[in-house]
């Protein structure tokens, strides 16, 4: 059998400032082509965590792997990752194609067309002699998006991309980032707070809370997670099923593993459901209505502390 | 490495910076020579040495030198060049090294108005001095004060300036720890012009003890490595060069240290 094919694979990463632990046994694998939004509070450690797949600082304990490789230093690996982390890497006083241009002689690229494409590709072609330096925040971060797609990367990892960008410019580089997943099967890790954007782009999500993954969920188990339904909980979940199906006339529920029944239709009449169930004998320990943003599903991972 | 060479010879050639240190050397270069020539010729008084002195190259190099370690190195810091580079797969030991050629290469670009001065001013075979000590291109200039140049001079002149600029360099090799290690602009600057006023005394004292006069000379702030005229001999030129180069390879050799486990945030 085929072993799994990893991006990135980090065993029990551990790291901590002035004794304070900022990361505590990090273990997380990321599949290639797809797009992981980590999500955590403000010193949750996502950017530490950033940092220690780029190389940028060392773990105290545990292991790091990147496309199967592992040991010190990974050159040739992290020649195929593009980064943007917390602030773009950008040098103030020479123009944003003559960044592209710095950073295209870094990584050894002949392409003399490589800098208009990118300019257009995050829609900063037009701006000609303006240097950086005079750029808003949302123009910054485009040129470091920019910048981190320099020499075609097959592992982007992006801190806040979306930070500072207006709303038109939020949903330019959502599909942007979409586009590169879909056209390019770039694997992606993206941070941010704005989790309602971020639910529009990820595919996987990992939950970091105080520097250790609470959570790695996939979009779909999210999405079951947080769908709207009427939990309904009852000793026979066999016959309950089956008035569902013959008096509500619906296939879609889904009965849990602790017998409780998820029913995803009815959710504007839900009195109409529990007449019906009265009516053929059901006697319900529960029936509530579930389901949640997010937003209040990571709340409810971390615990309930609000700071995101 | 060779990539990232490239890319910072770029941006050097972008920066308004470098272009303004490069005016200031070559302002800084032609008043220490006119004030040389007319200190000599008596148009002006032998106290204006003084501010001769702090128009020559030893002197601006030991700020000017610290500020360009500010722009390429802790510049780089602040801009996350270097963060960027690392991430990219480019091995710290190789940013530290691309890093120290391209200052290199700054700090010999900073001291070609000084070589260019000095060799046409020399050349002319007018008379110059200051009426005090002087150090480098202005010892050269002061000491080949009137002397009329055949070829053979003019191309031992050329090979005691590169030995000169790469004595120079050496020196300025300290600012790279330093902008590594503290990455503030402001403090390689301090901290080297400190350390320039320092060499310059223990050159005093290295004159009083023998055996620290041997010890200092393994540095390119000891020995006669700035008082180079067209006297001086193959030998002492050859071992000014290999002392630089030595000294060089050993400050960057503590620098790949410092820096090959350093936290970049």
């Amino acid at each position: 059998m085929k072993e799994k094919e990893y991006i990135l694979r980090t065993s029990n990463l551990s790291k901590s400032y002035h004794g304070s632990k900022v990361l505590e046994d990090v273990s997380i694998a990321l599949e290639p082509g797809k797009i992981y939004g980590l999500i955590g509070q403000n010193g949750a450690g996502k950017t530490t965590l950033m940092r220690v797949i780029t190389g940028l600082i060392f773990p105290e304990e545990g292991s790091l792997e990147l496309f199967g490789q592992s040991g010190s230093g990974l050159p040739e690996e992290r020649k195929r990752i593009g980064s943007m982390i917390e602030y773009p890497s950008i040098i103030p006083y020479i123009t944003a194609r003559e960044n592209l241009t710095y950073y295209k002689t870094l990584r050894g690229i002949p392409s003399k067309i490589l800098e208009d494409e990118l300019l257009a590709l995050v829609g900063l072609k037009d701006t000609g002699k303006k240097l950086p330096k005079n750029f808003s925040l949302g123009m910054k971060q485009r040129l470091g998006i920019a910048i981190s797609l320099i020499g075609n990367p097959e592992f982007l990892i992006l801190d806040e991309p979306v930070n500072g960008l207006d709303p038109l410019g939020v949903i330019e580089i959502r599909e942007l980032i979409l586009r590169l997943c879909e056209e390019r099967h770039m694997t992606v890790l993206i941070s941010s707070h704005n989790l309602p954007e971020l639910y529009q782009m990820a595919t996987d999500y990992i939950i970091i809370h105080r520097g250790k993954i609470k959570k790695a969920i996939t979009l779909k188990e999210l999405e079951e997670s947080c769908k709207h339904h009427i939990l309904i909980g009852c000793r026979e979940t066999e016959k309950l099923a089956g008035v569902i199906e013959m008096q509500l006339h619906t296939a879609n529920y889904k009965v849990m593993p602790d017998k409780t029944l998820k029913l995803y239709d009815y959710l504007d009449d839900r009195e109409f459901v529990a007449k019906t169930l009265i009516d053929n004998g059901i006697v319900t320990t529960n029936f509530t209505v579930q389901g949640d943003t997010l937003e209040n599903y990571f709340i409810s991972v971390i615990g309930g502390e609000q700071d995101v | 490495m060779f990539n990232m060479i490239c890319a910072d010879i770029y941006k050097m050639v972008k920066s308004s910076a470098v272009k303004i240190l490069f005016a200031i050397t070559a302002i800084s270069s032609v008043i220490m020579a006119v004030l040389g020539h007319f200190i000599a010729e008596g148009r002006i008084n032998a106290s204006f040495g003084g501010i001769a002195f702090l128009f020559s190259d030893i002197n601006v190099i030991s700020i000017l030198g610290g500020a360009m370690a500010g722009i390429f190195i802790c510049g780089d810091f602040e801009n996350k060049t270097i963060h960027e580079a690392i991430a990219s797969g480019c091995s710290r030991g190789k940013v530290v090294i691309s890093k120290a050629a391209v200052f290199f290469c700054g700090v010999a670009l900073l001291l070609l108005p000084y070589a260019a001065v000095t060799g046409i001013a020399v050349g002319l075979g007018s008379n110059y001095s200051t009426g005090k000590a002087s150090l480098g291109f202005l010892y050269l200039l002061t000491e080949e004060s009137g002397v009329s140049l055949n070829g053979a001079d003019m191309q031992k002149l050329i090979v005691i300036m590169a030995a000169l600029v790469i004595v120079i360099a050496a020196q300025l090799s300290v600012c790279i720890p330093l902008a590594f290690s503290l990455k503030r602009p402001v403090l390689v600057i301090g901290i080297y012009y400190a350390v320039s006023i320092l060499s310059a005394q223990l050159l005093g004292f290295a004159k009083s003890s023998e055996v620290f006069d041997k010890i200092y000379s393994f540095t390119p702030f000891g020995g006669r490595y700035l008082f180079m005229t067209l006297e001086t001999g193959a030998w002492d030129i050859g071992k000014s060069i290999a002392v630089s180069f030595f000294f060089t390879v050993l400050v960057l050799g503590i620098t790949c240290g410092i820096f090959r486990k350093a936290e970049i945030k």
